[in-house]
C-alpha cells in the first residue's frame, strides 16, 4: 500500500469516529460515509477494486447489523473492523474471508480505545465550565473544537500505521492461522450480532416489562418460518402495537376500544 | 404567548449547530453536556444581554446531558423555547427548564435507541445489503440517503418543532403519553428487531452421529424442533446474562469467541 492510500483511509476513518462534526456531524460521518458498505466501496475505488470493496462492505455491514451502541455499551468497534480490517482485506486480496477474520479481534481493540478516548475527553467540559463562568461564548466553541485534536491524532496515527505496514502482515497471518481459528472467526461473525441484539433487548425491555420479550420471539419466528420479509414484518409490528395500545389504553385515548378494567397495575 | 426576541434565522442556526456538533467532545463525565451548551450559546447571548444573566444561562447548560440524538433533537429546541419565555418574562423558572431537560432525556434515549438506533437503522441497512448483494452500487446510494440524509432532516425538523412548541411541549409530553408511546413503539420495535436477529444470527451445528451406514445430523434434529432455535436461545440467554448476571458485552464476546474456537476444534460447530 502507498502512503497516500493509507493516509486517505486514515482520514476517512477519522470521519467515522462518533464525535467528529465536520460532515453533518454523527449522521454524515459515523452513520454515513464511514459505515462499511459506503467506506469499503470508497476504499475499493482507491485500489481500483470497487466490486471487491463493495463485497467486503456488504459482508461487514451484515455482520454489524444489530451491533448498535445503546447507552455506553459497545461490544465491538465498527471503525477498526472497517478501516483496518476491511481496508487490509481489500488491499491484500484476502477479501471477505480476511475481513471477517480480522473484524472480531480488531473490533475488541477498537472498543477498548473508544473507552479510553471517552475517559480522556472528560477534560474538555472543564474548559467549557471556565468559559461559561466568564460568559465567553467563543471559549465554549473552542473547548468543543479542541476536543477534536486528540481524536484526530490518535485515530489518524493508528489507521495510517496499521494500513501502511499491515498488508504483508495480514497476508502472512491469514496464511499461518490454523484453519480452525479462521473457521471459528467466520462462525463468530454470525454469532456477534447476538451480542448486540441481546444488549438492545436489555435497553428496550425495562425491569418489570419482561413480558415484552414475547414480541421479540414473535418477530424471530415469523422471519425464520414464513416468507415475511423485514418490511412486511415492520408493518405487522406496527399493527400489533396499535392493537396492544388500543386494548390497553384505548379508554384514555378517547378511542372506542374498551379499556381493560384493572389492567393498569398489570406490570407493576 | 411570549414575545419573540429570536428571529427564525437565529433558531435555524442553532438547529444546525446541533446537527453538526451534538456529539463533539462526547465524554464519560458529561456525555453530550458541553455540546448542548454550544448549541444554545449563540441564541442565549441574544436573549440575555446582561452579562451576568448570560453567564448563569451558559453555566446551567453545562450539566450532564445524554440522549439519543435524532429524536432527542427536539429537546434543545424545547429548552430554547423555554429560555426565550424566561428571558421575556413569561412564567418560566430555571428549575422548570432544568427539570424539563432532565425529564425528557431519559424517555427520548429509550425510544430513540430502539426506534432509530436499532429498528430504523437496521431496516435501512437490511434493504441496502439486499440491493448491493449482487454487486450493485444502488444499495450504497440508498444507504447514504436514508441512513445519513434523512436523520439530518429529522434532527433539524425536530429542533425547529421543539422550539415552536416551547411551553406547549410540557402539556403534550406527559408521563402517561410517554408510557403509551414507549410501550407501543417498543412492541413494534421488538417484533422487527426479532426478525432482523433471525436474519443475521445463524448458528449451524456440524456434529453428525455416524453408526455404520446411518448418519444423523444434529442440525437436522434441531431444525425439526424449530428452524433457528439455537440462535434464538443464544440471544435470549445473553439477554438474561446481561440483565440478571450483569455481564458486559465485552465479556460475552470474549466468552463466545473462546467457546467457538473450542467447539470448532472439537468439531461441534
Amino acid at each position: 500500500m502507498q502512503l497516500w492510500q493509507a493516509l486517505l483511509i486514515a482520514l476517512l476513518g477519522y470521519f467515522g469516529v462518533n464525535r467528529v462534526p465536520w460532515f453533518f456531524g454523527q449522521s454524515g460521518g459515523f452513520n454515513g460515509i464511514a459505515q462499511p458498505i459506503v467506506a469499503c466501496t470508497f476504499i475499493g475505488a482507491l485500489f481500483g477494486k470497487v466490486s471487491e470493496g463493495l463485497a467486503v462492505g456488504v459482508a461487514l455491514q451484515a455482520m454489524y447489523l444489530g451491533v448498535i451502541q445503546p447507552g455506553r455499551a459497545l461490544p465491538s468497534d465498527r471503525g477498526f473492523a472497517t478501516f483496518i480490517g476491511g481496508s487490509l482485506a481489500i488491499a491484500s486480496g484476502t477479501g471477505v474471508e480476511g475481513a471477517i477474520a480480522l473484524a472480531v479481534p480488531l473490533g475488541l481493540l477498537g472498543a477498548a480505545l473508544f473507552q479510553l478516548c471517552m475517559t480522556f475527553n472528560s477534560f474538555f467540559p472543564h474548559l467549557g465550565d471556565k468559559a461559561a463562568a466568564e460568559g465567553d461564548r467563543k471559549g465554549i466553541v473552542r473547548a468543543q473544537l479542541l476536543a477534536q485534536i486528540p481524536t484526530f491524532v490518535i485515530y489518524v496515527t493508528i489507521y495510517t500505521i496499521a494500513n501502511y505496514y499491515g498488508v504483508e502482515l495480514v497476508q502472512k497471518l491469514i496464511a499461518i492461522l490454523p484453519a480452525q481459528v479462521t473457521k471459528a472467526l467466520s462462525i463468530m461473525a454470525k454469532i456477534l450480532p447476538a451480542v448486540g441484539f441481546a444488549m438492545l433487548l436489555k435497553y428496550i425491555i425495562t425491569p418489570g416489562k419482561e413480558w415484552m420479550l414475547a414480541f421479540f420471539v414473535m418477530g424471530f419466528v415469523l422471519i425464520k418460518n414464513t416468507s415475511f420479509n423485514i418490511v412486511s414484518l415492520t408493518l405487522f409490528g406496527i399493527g400489533m402495537a396499535v392493537m396492544f395500545v388500543m386494548a390497553r389504553y384505548g379508554g384514555e385515548l378517547g378511542g372506542k376500544a374498551t379499556a381493560v378494567e384493572g389492567g393498569d397495575d398489570y406490570d407493576e | 404567548m411570549t414575545n419573540k426576541v429570536l428571529t427564525k434565522k437565529d433558531v435555524q442556526q442553532s438547529a444546525w449547530t446541533n446537527v453538526f456538533f451534538h456529539h463533539c467532545a462526547q465524554n464519560y463525565e458529561r456525555m453530550m453536556g458541553l455540546a448542548f451548551c454550544h448549541t444554545l450559546s449563540k441564541p442565549l447571548e441574544k436573549l440575555y444581554p446582561n452579562k451576568e444573566d448570560y453567564k448563569k444561562a451558559l453555566q446551567r447548560h453545562m450539566n450532564y446531558y445524554n440522549t439519543e440524538p435524532t429524536l432527542g433533537s427536539i429537546i434543545p429546541g424545547i429548552v430554547l423555547g423555554l429560555e426565550e419565555g424566561m428571558a421575556t418574562g413569561a412564567n418560566v423558572t430555571e428549575e422548570l427548564i432544568l427539570g424539563t431537560k432532565t425529564a425528557l432525556m431519559g424517555p427520548f434515549a429509550g425510544i430513540g435507541d430502539s426506534l432509530i438506533g436499532a429498528t430504523y437503522a437496521s431496516i435501512i441497512a437490511s434493504i441496502a445489503i439486499g440491493l448491493s448483494e449482487g454487486g450493485s452500487l444502488l444499495g450504497v446510494l440508498f444507504f447514504l440517503i436514508f441512513h445519513a440524509g434523512v436523520p439530518v432532516l429529522m434532527k433539524y425538523g425536530l429542533f425547529m418543532k421543539g422550539y415552536e412548541l416551547g411551553l406547549g411541549a410540557l402539556d403534550l409530553i406527559t408521563p402517561k403519553v410517554t408510557e403509551i408511546v414507549t410501550t407501543g413503539l417498543g412492541i413494534a420495535g421488538l417484533i422487527t428487531v426479532g426478525g432482523i436477529a433471525a436474519n443475521s444470527v445463524n448458528i449451524q451445528v456440524a456434529l453428525t452421529y455416524t453408526s455404520g451406514e446411518l448418519a444423523i445430523s444434529l442440525q437436522a434434529i434441531l431444525d425439526r424442533i424449530m428452524p433457528g432455535v439455537l440462535s434464538l436461545v443464544l440471544t435470549i440467554g445473553l439477554w438474561w446474562l446481561y440483565s440478571r448476571k450483569n455481564w458486559s458485552a465485552v465479556k460475552a464476546l470474549v466468552v463466545l469467541l473462546l467457546t467457538t474456537i473450542v467447539c470448532v476444534y472439537l468439531g461441534v460447530l
